[in-house]
């Protein structure tokens, strides 16, 4: 029996009206959009759940209620873990712009000792060699580094803190194939060297066949299926994952 | 933050240096008295003994512009000061928190705003007296709206970006993610912002002392200066002329500054 390391349950939410008086957060009108639907699911340690579907689904809107990044919603999620990871889609907003390589880990890594998480772990060179990076970066800053380089100091600063769960929301989606291909590799050696569960989210079945265990489909804030990836992938119950298979071939 | 060279830049920085050394140095030593008077060499034309020539009392013009600049400079140093940092604090808390507390600071900044700077500064200095500490807080306060304006609108960008939301991940506090991780990427806007400012303070101080209520004598302000030498535009020219040059220069040297900073960090070209 494995031990799970995320348990969400029943967890539906809504965007609605806006009611600051200033602000970003823009609603959809009058009225109340459901946009996670009674979703429930569990990952295991050291399991990588893939979450499929297509934008609009709500797969950020529910990854930003699993990190509790200000999304109201209703039923529970259990972590645990301490303080779960994510990884951006874009790796263009997701270092900031006026600081050093160096600077954002060593930042990632004070974070970290302030939750009292001292014990053994790596240094800024050794994390930046684990994802592959020479240490000349630790004083690049983002603008000088390529979209695959930038995910790579992004994953750097996410397992830094030593987390078991990582929330991976499309981190591939926004580079080439062939750098795709790299990263997914670094993530699956990363995964097996510090035991971590990954939570990743795609659009592209073929990644997610790839990288995953299980998988969730999900479809306007439902998860329509669920199960192995390879049963999945081999023999779809539900229609829209089928549409969405076919789409790949 | 990087800024790439530029010839703006470079000119900027090096009138700025030059001016900057000249106005130190005249804090110290000018090469006459300032309020020295000598009733022999009263509105002489430009010479080697006296660069700017001399005003209706006989003092060297040169000598008054270089202590008058220091003067206007100091106060917009100060106001600069008062207003970017009373600024920052503003316009960062606005930005980053929103809410109610923002919208009416920010309306409060609008209605400053309304009213020209020098209008509300002549009302407060009549109202509580000039000298150069009432001039500099009283601009200082009516400068802080600007800066808050820059200032909140920067961080309230930054303040969605994935960067941040990262950071609050990683368990950094919200000072540190204001001061460490938000306010660096205002720079961009806030360092222009503070060249301009400084440039207004200048007029603006210049402007009040030109009114008579700015600088009073026998302290020399680039103002007063102004305001005397006009009588005298017939007979002494060169008094009006070399502080007026005096302004232009001053303002001209941070505009360069101002303008290099925004194209090197690729906000010049809109």
């Amino acid at each position: 029996m494995t031990e799970s390391v995320l348990e969400v349950r029943h967890v539906s939410s809504y965007y609605t009206k806006a009611r600051r008086l200033s602000g970003t957060h823009s609603g959809f009108g009058e009225r109340d959009m459901q946009v996670l639907r009674d979703v429930t699911f569990s990952i295991q340690k050291g399991e990588t759940l893939g979450l499929v579907g297509e934008s609009g689904s709500g797969k950020t809107t529910l990854c930003r209620a699993v990190l509790g990044l200000g999304m109201d919603y209703e039923g529970e999620i259990i972590h645990h873990t301490d303080h779960p990871q994510m990884v951006f889609q874009d790796p263009y907003s997701s270092l900031n712009p006026a600081r050093t390589v160096g600077w954002t880990l060593r930042e990632a890594l004070r974070a970290g000792e302030r939750r009292g998480k001292r014990a053994s772990r790596p240094l800024v060179p050794e994390i930046l060699g684990q994802v592959g990076l020479s240490e000349e970066y630790i004083d690049r800053y983002p603008y000088e580094l390529s979209g695959g380089q930038r995910q790579r100091v992004c994953i750097a600063a996410a397992v830094i803190q030593r987390p078991q769960l990582i929330l991976l929301d499309e981190p591939v989606s926004a580079l080439d194939v062939t750098i795709q291909a790299q990263i997914l590799r670094l993530l699956v050696r990363l995964k097996k060297e510090f035991g971590l569960s990954y939570l990743f989210i795609s659009h592209d079945l073929n990644v997610i066949y790839q990288i995953c265990d299980r998988v969730l489909v999900m479809k306007q804030g439902e998860i329509v299926e669920s199960g192995d990836v390879r049963q999945v992938y081999e023999d779809p119950q539900h229609d829209y994952t089928k549409m969405l298979l076919a789409a790949v071939d | 933050m990087k800024i790439r060279k530029n010839g703006f830049l470079k000119t900027g920085e090096i009138m700025s240096l030059v001016l900057a050394t000249v106005i130190v140095t005249g804090f110290f030593w000018t090469p006459y008295g300032t309020t020295a008077m000598n009733a022999a060499e009263k509105t002489l034309p430009p010479s080697l003994h006296h660069l700017l020539g001399t005003d209706n009392f006989g003092r060297d013009v040169f000598s008054r512009v270089i202590s008058g600049a220091g003067t206007s400079f100091l106060i917009a140093l100060g106001v600069v000061a008062v207003g970017c940092i009373g600024g920052v604090l503003i316009g960062s808390l606005c930005g980053y928190f929103g809410g109610i507390a923002d919208a009416v600071l920010m309306r409060v900044c609008d209605a400053i705003t309304a009213f020209p700077a020098i209008l509300l500064a002549l009302v407060v200095v009549s109202l509580f007296g000039g000298g150069m500490a009432n001039i500099l807080l009283c601009l200082g306060l009516l400068f802080i709206p600007s800066f808050a304006r820059v200032v909140r609108t920067e961080v309230a960008r930054v303040r969605d970006m994935n960067y941040i939301q990262s950071a609050r991940l990683m368990g950094v506090s919200t000072g540190r993610i204001l001061l460490r991780h938000i306010l660096p990427n205002t720079f961009p806007v806030l360092l222009p912002a503070v060249t301009i400012g400084f440039n207004n303070a200048v007029l603006a101080e210049a402007s009040m002392s030109f009114l008579g209520v700015g600088i009073q004598p026998p302290q020399a302000s680039l103002g007063s200066m102004l305001k005397d030498s006009q009588t005298y535009l017939n007979t002494a020219p060169w008094y009006a002329l070399g502080t007026g040059g005096m302004i232009v220069l001053l303002v001209l040297a941070v505009s360069l500054l101002s303008e290099g900073i925004q194209q090197g960090t690729g906000r010049g070209q809109v």
